[in-house]
């Protein structure tokens, strides 16, 4: 590629100089031209170095400018003022805006009481009506924009109806409009909307029919075709959270609102709400995301997600033909007309007749005292939901008590016949042993699960709650909890005194705000760490003794500067890897962004 | 970039300290990168940012309000950079910045050194306008303004410091092939 215009034009691409035009054309041309995209890449490289530089403290030189100004000794400036300088000279203010580095007024960071409140204001909301509106952007070529409306009704704790109708002037008649209905009551879900299909083949691949699909017998607050309860508070986004960097505040409709920046990862389960069902473009998880919410009710307003600036993101987008600009919001929803506490309609509407309706198998009935769920102690305001029992052909017959206060939920799983040589309650590989009571308990990655092993029973509690109440809560049943048998998967958990034994030198991330203690594992001398934050947000550590990386999986893996070493980078699979002193290192999060990374890994240190 | 309020610009050039304090504790990482790589040194990047907020806070009451505040600091930044360049031969500085460079304390981090070797090697106009650009986000016009040239100018100086860098680093050894 030695054509000057196309490189002069490439200079003003990677500063976001360039009109929609040229871009949407130099776009195309990267997709073709391998030498264009290896001079982008060395632009990018330049651009990773001296925009991402990893965080350099600058020296803070208040104190010597003031006395120059102002010669009269003692000036102390605040703690305070201090902890705002060094955390806006190291780029993180807040564990969301970690991956801004963007400079912000002291006074507007205001903040830092939001996860909180959300977390409690759940308990606020029996009821709520809204209208929708949502603008698409970047769906297909052919369709730059999309627009929507549609309703939103809520009835505590877990039905939740949402009709979107597409209100597109679509060029043709063959396109499909992309209506949706989402209804869960209680123990029925169902939703209809378009199937999906490929962008290239759009819009004579959309069957003509919607896809309907049912679900009955749900049990209480299922990990499957579960309620989108984040469209009404997005609890499941802040839970868990450090400080969102702030918006400040601002008036929507008659609502005074509370604007938060956050990243799609932290609020996923909000956006995954709205496309349950449809053909909606993809959004990729580093975007940023501005949410709005009302400042008493915690309720969002109004939410725009915008593409991440980043190369890794560019090329997301180019593998999907998308030609997204960081000053535009490719997706923009807001909730007007909203009715908090006030009356909804007793029944949401039922399936459409003669759907197929599978059974997840749930049987509501009155459980006998059963010791295992009955805890003592729940939180205030909580009243017993629904409680049953669920038999599935193949599985363990599992009693389920459930209760809620407005949109938060608890519920309690167990079964005397757990047969897997692994923790019953889907908790994943990597989980936490915490001292309970004079028993154990593990925790997921998450921190929203908490099983109990015993020789009678097995259990776990999951709700919309912080970790420590539903820890409260499981050891308030009278279960205690004992060590998971050698030979299950679990065994292998370890804590960070014995993987330290295990992997000399082993360091961790440290002042890490918004994620979890690490759930911990150790194989010979590999030690994984894994590290869950809001929402999506987490990453994981490995480090194995073991002086060489691994051949590299991936043509796209480049070279990266961490920690004053050189590391790689594989994009594709979000792998940041480097060596140091005996050890391998490599961080893995497909929900945080490079820079994010990097900034994790100058944190490292002894534990 | 941060944006203050006029008020607190006016109670600074009042001589309201806690105003003025903020203002540094806002600018004063920025600037000090911005010289950073101005100077290719970060010691004297420390001296010149301090020297920077001195000439702002005398000037502040100069101000008219007319441009982004941000850009008036990097203009008075950019200033006292220029005159400490002028104030050493630059021969010089870039022979005791390579000899730092090169001492065993410094971690071995070869790439980053190359970037900053190469940044050193442009001429101090392409050098400026390219550091607003790139190592801090400043738009075209936002860094003609603050440079006092048109935004054609800058568009082209970024384009040919941009140029100048990647020849030098695909010269070098081992750069193009981990790309």
């Amino acid at each position: 590629m030695r054509s000057e215009q196309l490189r002069r034009d490439l200079s003003q691409y990677v500063d976001g100089e360039l009109s929609t035009e040229l871009r949407t054309e130099l776009e195309e041309h990267l997709v073709s031209s391998e030498e264009a995209r290896g001079y982008l890449a060395q632009l990018e490289l330049l651009r990773q170095h001296l925009r991402y530089e990893p965080a350099v403290l600058p020296p803070d030189i208040t104190e010597r400018v003031l006395a120059a100004i102002q010669p009269e000794p003692s000036r102390h400036p605040s703690r305070r003022r201090l902890s705002i300088a060094a955390a806006f000279a190291a780029g993180v203010v807040g564990g969301a805006a970690f991956i801004g580095l963007v400079l912000r007024q002291p006074a507007q960071v205001a903040a830092a009481d939001i996860p909180a409140r959300v977390v409690a204001a759940q308990s606020e909301v029996a009821s709520l009506t809204a209208r929708l509106d949502i603008i698409e952007r970047g769906w297909h070529p052919a369709v730059p924009e999309r627009t929507f409306s549609g309703n939103i009704s809520y009835r505590a704790p877990e039905s939740v109806w949402i009709e979107i109708h597409d209100t597109t002037p679509y060029p043709s008649t063959a396109w499909v409009p992309n209506d949706t209905s989402v209804v869960v009551d209680e123990d029925v879900a169902w939703t209809r909307g378009v199937a999906g299909c490929p962008t290239e083949a759009l819009p004579h691949c959309t069957p003509p029919e919607p896809r309907l699909s049912v679900l009955t017998d749900r049990e209480p607050f299922p990990d499957a075709a579960s309620a989108p309860l984040d469209l009404i508070v997005p609890a499941a986004g802040f839970t868990r959270a450090g400080e969102p960097e702030s918006l400040g505040l601002k008036r929507i409709g008659q609502r005074e609102a509370a604007g938060v920046e956050v990243t799609a990862a932290q609020v996923a389960s909000l956006l995954e709400g709205l496309a349950a069902t449809g053909n909606w473009r993809d959004i990729h998880p580093t975007d940023r995301v501005e949410l709005w919410l009302d400042r008493d009710a915690l309720v969002p307003l109004a939410l725009s997600v915008f593409p991440a600036d980043t190369s890794d993101r560019r090329l997301w987008a180019i593998r999907r033909g998308y030609t997204d600009d960081p000053g535009i919001a490719l997706l923009e929803v807001t909730w007007s007309e909203v009715a908090i506490n006030e009356p909804v309609p007793d029944e949401f509407p039922s399936p459409p007749p003669a759907a197929l309706a599978p059974s997840a198998g749930f049987r509501a009935e009155p459980l006998p005292d059963l010791q295992e769920l009955t805890p003592r102690r729940v939180p205030e305001g909580m009243r017993t939901h629904r409680t049953g029992v669920v038999s599935t052909v193949s599985g363990p017959s599992v009693s389920v008590a459930s209760w809620s206060d407005g949109r938060a939920w608890l519920k309690i799983r167990s079964t005397m016949d757990w047969g897997g040589r692994w923790l019953f309650g889907d908790l994943g590989t990597l989980v936490r042993p915490v001292p309970l009571g004079t028993g154990v308990a593990y925790l997921n990655e998450r921190g929203d699960r908490v099983a109990l092993h015993s020789e009678q029973v097995d259990l776990v509690v999951v709700g919309s709650l912080p970790t420590e109440i539903l820890l409260d809560v499981a050891g308030s049943l009278g279960v205690i909890g004992e060590q998971v048998p050698v030979d299950w998967t679990e065994a292998a958990t370890a804590t960070l005194d014995e993987a330290r034994a295990a992997v000399a030198g082993l360091i961790v991330p440290h002042d890490l705000e918004g994620f979890g203690p690490p759930a911990i594992r150790v194989d010979n001398d590999v030690a994984i760490l894994a590290y869950a934050g809001p929402g999506n947000r987490g990453f994981r550590l490995a480090e194995t003794v073991e002086t060489a990386l691994s051949p590299p999986f991936e043509a796209n893996v480049r070279g990266v500067a961490v920690r004053g070493i050189e590391g790689r980078y594989s994009p594709d699979r979000g792998v940041l890897e480097w060596i140091e002193g005996q050890l391998t290192m490599s961080l893995t999060s497909t929900t945080l962004s490079l820079q994010e990374l990097i900034m994790i890994a100058e944190a490292m240190a002894a534990p | 970039m941060y944006e203050p309020d006029s008020e607190v610009i006016r109670a600074a050039a009042a001589g309201d300290t806690a105003a003025f304090e903020e203002l540094v504790h806002a600018y004063q990482a920025h600037v000090w990168r911005f010289l950073r790589h101005l100077l290719g040194d970060p010691t004297q990047a420390e001296d010149v940012t301090q020297e920077t907020f001195i000439r702002i806070y005398r000037k502040l009451g100069t101000f008219r309000f007319r441009s982004k505040f941000s850009t008036w600091v990097f203009q008075v930044a950019r200033n006292a950079g220029i005159d400490a360049l002028r104030a050493r031969g630059r021969r010089e500085r870039l022979l005791k910045a390579v000899e730092r460079r090169s001492s065993p304390s410094v971690p071995a981090n070869v790439l980053r050194l190359e970037i900053e070797a190469a940044l050193q090697s442009l001429t101090p106009k392409l050098r400026e306008a390219f550091v607003l650009v790139e190592a801090l986000g400043f738009t075209y016009r936002e860094a003609g303004t603050t440079l006092g040239v048109p935004e054609g100018t800058v568009k082209s100086r970024v384009f040919h410091a941009r140029e100048q860098l990647v020849s030098w680093l695909t010269a070098g050894e081992g750069i193009a092939d981990e790309v």
